[in-house]
C-alpha cells in the first residue's frame, strides 16, 4: 500500500467584527471528506449554531435533522430536531478568554447518490457549559459546494471567532 | 444579515501536510459486499484512522475486528459506549467479545448514510493492548443515534489487518471506508 499525503487547509476566516453567519463558498470538489473547525469567542448572548449547505438556508427549508448526545456537568441527555432548517449544535455565551469549539466531519460531500451525514463534536465553556456529539443529516443528494454556519437565534459570533475548513482525500 | 464569504478556490500555495496520509480506500460497488477488509497495512505510522460512510442493509451495529496477518476472531475484545437516541442518554459495554462496535446504521433507506471516524492508537506497539475509539452515528429525520465508543483488542501484536462488517446484513453500494495513517515525530 502506497500512502499519499492529504488533510489540507482549504480556507480560514477570522471575524474582525461580530457576525451571525460564516460562509465558505466555492468549495473544491476534489476531496473525499471535509472537516470544519470553529473556535468561537466574545459572544455576548447565547448563540445556537446551525450548519447549512448550498444556500439551502431559508427559514422554510426543512431538509435538515440531527440527533444529539450531551452532558452539562450534572447529567447526560439526548435530543433531536427533525424537519428543521439546519444541523444544530448548542452553544452558550463566551467572553474574555473563554472559547466554544466545534469540529464537524462532513463525509462524502461530493457523492450525488446519497444524503449527507455530518458527525460533530462541540462544546462550550460558559455558565451553561455542555459537551455535545451530534449526528446530522442534510436530505439532499447534491454535492456540497458551500457551508454556512449561522446563528439560529440571530446573535453574533464575536470578534476573534475563527473558522477553518480542511479537505481530506482518500486514496 | 451580513455574510462573510471566503472563496476557497482562491487559496493558493503548497499547503499539504505530510503527517496525515491516505493508505487505502474501499468503495462498495453495485453488488454490495459482506465486509470490508484492509490487509498489509504498513507499520510506518503511529496511529490509524478509518473514515467510514456506510449503507448497511440492516438496522444494526457495524463491528470491527483486527489482527496480525489474519483476523483475530477469538474473544479478545471489549467495547464500551455512551450514546443518545434523541430522547435519552445511556451507556453500555461488554468484555470477552469477538468484536468491537464502531458504528450503527439507523435506516436502510437507500439514501441514508451512517458515518464513523475511528481512531486506532499505537497500532504498531508490541508492548501494549490496542485501544480504538469511534465517534459515530446517523440521523434519519425522526430517528437516529449518536455514539462515543471505545474498543479494546487484548493483544500486543502489531495490527496489520482490519475487518469491518455488519452485526447483520451487508454493505450496500456507495459504502466507503478510507484508511489513513498518522505519523509521529
Amino acid at each position: 500500500m502506497a500512502a499519499s499525503a492529504t488533510y489540507e487547509p482549504i480556507a480560514t476566516t477570522t471575524l474582525s467584527s461580530g457576525s451571525p453567519t460564516i460562509t465558505f463558498s466555492s468549495i473544491p470538489q476534489t476531496y473525499t471528506d471535509l472537516i470544519f473547525v470553529m473556535s468561537i469567542t466574545n459572544t455576548s448572548s447565547t448563540v445556537y449554531r446551525s450548519m447549512q449547505f448550498n444556500s439551502d438556508t431559508s427559514s422554510g427549508s426543512t431538509n435538515y435533522s440531527n440527533t444529539t448526545l450531551y452532558g452539562d456537568g450534572g447529567a447526560a441527555g439526548s435530543d433531536r430536531q427533525s424537519n428543521t432548517y439546519g444541523i444544530g449544535a448548542f452553544d452558550g455565551t463566551s467572553s474574555g478568554s473563554n472559547t466554544n469549539s466545534l469540529i464537524g466531519n462532513i463525509m462524502n460531500y461530493t457523492n450525488t447518490n446519497v444524503y449527507k451525514t455530518v458527525i460533530i463534536r462541540s462544546n462550550n465553556r460558559s455558565s451553561d457549559s455542555r459537551a455535545d456529539a451530534v449526528a446530522g443529516l442534510w436530505r439532499s443528494t447534491a454535492a456540497i459546494s458551500s457551508i454556512t454556519m449561522t446563528s439560529a437565534n440571530g446573535n453574533n459570533y464575536g470578534i476573534g471567532t475563527t473558522a477553518t475548513l480542511y479537505g481530506i482525500s482518500a486514496a | 444579515m451580513p455574510i462573510l464569504g471566503v472563496i476557497a478556490s482562491a487559496i493558493t500555495g503548497n499547503l499539504v501536510t505530510t503527517a496525515y496520509q491516505s493508505i487505502a480506500t474501499v468503495t462498495v460497488g453495485s453488488g454490495g459486499q459482506s465486509d470490508i477488509t484492509f490487509t498489509s497495512i504498513p507499520a510506518t505510522f503511529t496511529h490509524l484512522q478509518i473514515r467510514l460512510t456506510s449503507l448497511l442493509s440492516a438496522v444494526n451495529n457495524i463491528y470491527m475486528q483486527v489482527g496480525n496477518s489474519s483476523i483475530d476472531t477469538n474473544a479478545n475484545y471489549a467495547w464500551h459506549e455512551v450514546y443518545g437516541d434523541g430522547s435519552n442518554a445511556a451507556a453500555g459495554g461488554a468484555s470477552g467479545q469477538t468484536f468491537m462496535k464502531v458504528n450503527y446504521q439507523t435506516s436502510t433507506s437507500a439514501s441514508y448514510t451512517s458515518v464513523a471516524v475511528i481512531d486506532i492508537l499505537d497500532y504498531g506497539s508490541t508492548s501494549k493492548y490496542k485501544t480504538v475509539r469511534s465517534l459515530c452515528g446517523s440521523d434519519a429525520n425522526g430517528s437516529g443515534y449518536v455514539f462515543l465508543r471505545s474498543g479494546l483488542w487484548q493483544s500486543t501484536s502489531v495490527i496489520n489487518t482490519i475487518k469491518l462488517y455488519g452485526q447483520s446484513g451487508s454493505f450496500n453500494q456507495y459504502t466507503q471506508a478510507a484508511l489513513y495513517g498518522i505519523k509521529g515525530s
